[in-house]
């Protein structure tokens, strides 16, 4: 089948004869009309907006800047450091746990700012009433914000790291430290790749969580404020559960403690600690299985693209 | 007997089956039952507050129906409505688009919305939908950056880019100086010609008047009438006569009732035309003066010289026979007086022309951004 197809009112035999038309329509060529197609196409026009979007070039370059920084910090540190440990820092693995780690502390709040602002700006400026009259379905719009949000993070991840891969290498090659490539293997790769695929998934399930909210409230603020509340919250409620628990007991204590092993941030913790360690035998004191923390990681995407659909499905489009 | 009927099937456009929306207890659209032909061009009227953008948002899918169903091209819009939107090109309200965006790179996004593949034609459709709608110079600046008549001129083409079957406009000339409006009225005849069905949401009569074939009028959610707007206006065509005395025009009244009785079908009413309320005590015995010297004759405007021939006979001579065409705006203030307040009707207001300006709206200012 041809990718594209003519539109059939559009065809050259039908433009206009009249007299005093000053205009020839032209053919417009329509592309394919699977669902997937549909949807490839969505999720293109959603990364051009975020590509067009101020936001997100300077969220791009706040990102990259801190980096930089970060690294060049550790290099000052280096200079006083006579032991070379600290410039062992600038260089892989650790330099990769840094990388990531500078990505996923501050910039989580980045990436949910970008998912809000993309889900809940589009009720906020009105625009949700000129895609959803232009012929794919409520739920392809959604799964391509979820589909371009899910590209934002790989990308960002991605080129963060090896931002930080780079700007590490670089800095240390000022420092002459020799480079020892002995951790290289094949096992080593394979759970770094594990351990930057977490990574995406933490960003991700925040961008979810931020285009939950954007949509449930119809707005920018609403995404970006239920995201980055949920973000900070999280922790206080596990930090408070641990500390209750120990005040009451029976059910309520057992309940309380338990509690903390379905939050977000803590199945997320786990799993990256597990391959750190693999990569960077740092110890984890994390006793919940990897199957348990990604089940739990899946039901919160599940439920919450379940209910963002639902809403977007059911609800009717005013001002 | 088939091919007949289903002839007639493929020429409605929009159908409407008793749909009503509610929002809590206001019934912002009360069972209406819309018909719309193919290559209409349709006005949808009503004040502001009446219902015809909740109307157009139910059959654009954007707001469910609390009853009632609409069917598109013969498709039903609760389940097919992709497929129906895919031949649809519509401007709800005043458009909005992403004001970050160029007026060109907003189209272009709409373009991939709405399934058109990545193609230097389809680039091309783009300039030619801004040139059609004198965008063309202005389309590399950001949206932010235009004016009210800018922004309706884009979504007019946004309207327009995929070439569509049915254009909805709401409210199109909003915003737009008396120049641009005098285009989008002008490029709705030329797409009419062109064989578009085009259903066109106003509140300015007289632009409705000019270019509509078909005309829906909705008070408080209820459709008051539909119909053609020929058929509308002979609705509201009378003749005013004016005789010298009040006792001529009694006499006059009582001929023309006679005629009327005795076989001049084509006079539907006679009456003494009520003088208009006025603010100015002088000017009001004045115009009570007039009144009772008046008469108004429900009688097409050509009429008039067998009018004057018949009271010439009785030697009865008018001082001033007017013959009235019909406009929209009488038209509708008559149906929807008559809607408000049951067995009132435009001699409420004297049986005298509108007194605003033709191309004045008479339902308010209209929605302003």
């Amino acid at each position: 089948m041809h990718p594209t197809e003519t539109h059939p009112s559009s065809t050259p035999a039908r433009e206009c004869q009249q007299p005093g038309y000053d205009f020839v329509r032209p053919s417009v060529l329509l592309g394919r009309r699977d669902y997937l197609s549909v949807l490839l196409r969505l999720i293109a026009m959603e990364l051009y907006k975020l590509r067009r979007r101020p936001l997100t070039r300077i969220s791009a370059l706040i990102a990259l800047f801190t980096t930089f920084l970060v690294f060049f910090a550790l290099f000052l540190f280096s200079t006083g450091d006579d032991s070379g440990q600290v410039v062992r820092l600038l260089l892989p693995p650790t330099s990769i746990n840094i990388a990531v780690q500078t990505a996923l502390t501050p910039f989580t709040i980045l990436i949910i700012i970008l998912a809000g602002s993309a889900a809940g700006g589009e009720y906020t400026q009105g625009t949700i009433r000129l895609l959803f009259t232009r012929g794919p379905t409520r739920t392809q719009f959604l799964l391509a914000k979820v589909g371009a949000m899910l590209i934002c993070c790989i990308l960002g991840i991605s080129g963060l790291s090896i931002s930080g891969l780079v700007i590490g290498y670089l800095l240390s090659l000022l420092r002459q430290v020799p480079d020892s490539g002995s951790f290289l293997t094949t096992s080593w790769l394979l759970h770094t790749f594990l351990f930057l695929l977490l990574a995406i998934v933490n960003w991700f399930i925040f961008a979810v969580i931020a285009l939950f909210f954007g949509i449930l409230g119809r707005s920018s603020a609403a995404g970006i404020g239920g995201g980055i509340v949920w973000y900070l919250l999280e922790p206080i409620i596990g930090q408070v559960c641990q500390l209750s628990s120990e005040l009451v007991q029976g059910p309520v204590s057992t309940f309380l403690r338990a509690l903390p092993d379905y939050l977000i941030g803590n199945n997320l913790a786990t799993l990256m600690a597990h391959q750190g360690y693999y990569i960077f035998g740092s110890s984890s004191i994390s006793t919940l299985p990897d199957a348990e923390a990604l089940a739990v990681l899946l039901a919160y995407i599940v439920l919450l693209l379940g209910i963002a659909g639902w809403l977007n499905h059911r609800r009717d489009i005013t001002n | 007997m088939n091919d007949i009927i289903l002839s007639a099937e493929n020429d409605i456009i929009i159908s409407t089956s008793r749909l009503t929306k509610a929002f809590g207890n206001l019934v912002a659209v009360n069972d209406l039952n819309l018909r719309v032909m193919r290559g209409d061009v349709f006005g949808f009227l009503g004040p502001n507050g009446s219902g015809k953008t909740t109307t157009i948002r139910m059959l654009l899918g954007l707001i469910r129906p609390t009853a009632g169903r609409a069917f598109i091209f013969g498709l039903d819009n609760q389940y097919q409505l992709p497929r129906i939107l895919r031949r649809i090109g519509a401007v709800v309200e005043t458009p909005v688009f992403y004001p970050y965006l160029s007026g060109r790179d907003n189209l272009r996004i709409l373009a991939a919305a709405s399934d058109m593949a990545r193609h230097p034609l389809n680039d091309q459709r783009i300039e030619e939908v801004l040139e059609l709608v004198e965008l063309r110079a202005q389309a590399g600046l950001a949206y932010h950056t235009y004016s009210l008549g800018m922004k309706q001129r884009l979504g007019i083409a946004a309207a327009l880019l995929t070439d569509p079957e049915l254009i909805l406009l709401d409210e199109p000339t909003n915003g737009l100086d008396p120049v641009g409006m005098v285009e989008i009225r002008q490029l709705i005849v030329r797409l009419a010609q062109q064989g578009k069905t085009i259903f066109l949401s106003s509140h300015i009569l007289h632009e409705v008047q000019q270019v509509c074939n078909r005309v829906a009028i909705l008070h408080r959610g209820n459709l008051i009438k539909q119909g053609d707007v020929a058929a509308l206006l002979r609705q509201s065509e009378h003749i005013l006569i004016r005789m010298k005395s009040s006792a001529e025009a009694q006499a006059a009244l009582q001929l023309l009732q006679e005629a009327r009785e005795g076989g001049a079908t084509w006079i539907k009413a006679v009456a003494a035309a009520g003088a208009g309320p006025s603010e100015q005590p002088g000017k009001a015995s004045e115009a009570r003066g007039e009144a009772a010297t008046t008469l108004r004759v429900e009688a097409p405007a050509e009429r008039s010289a067998e009018i004057n021939a018949l009271l010439a006979r009785r030697d009865l001579f008018a001082a001033e026979i007017h013959p009235h065409e019909g406009s929209l705006e009488e038209a509708f203030l008559e149906l929807t007086a008559a809607a408000q307040f049951p067995g009132a009707s435009a001699s409420a207001f004297g049986g005298l022309p509108s007194p605003l300006p033709p191309g004045r709206s008479m339902l308010g200012e209209g929605k302003r951004q």
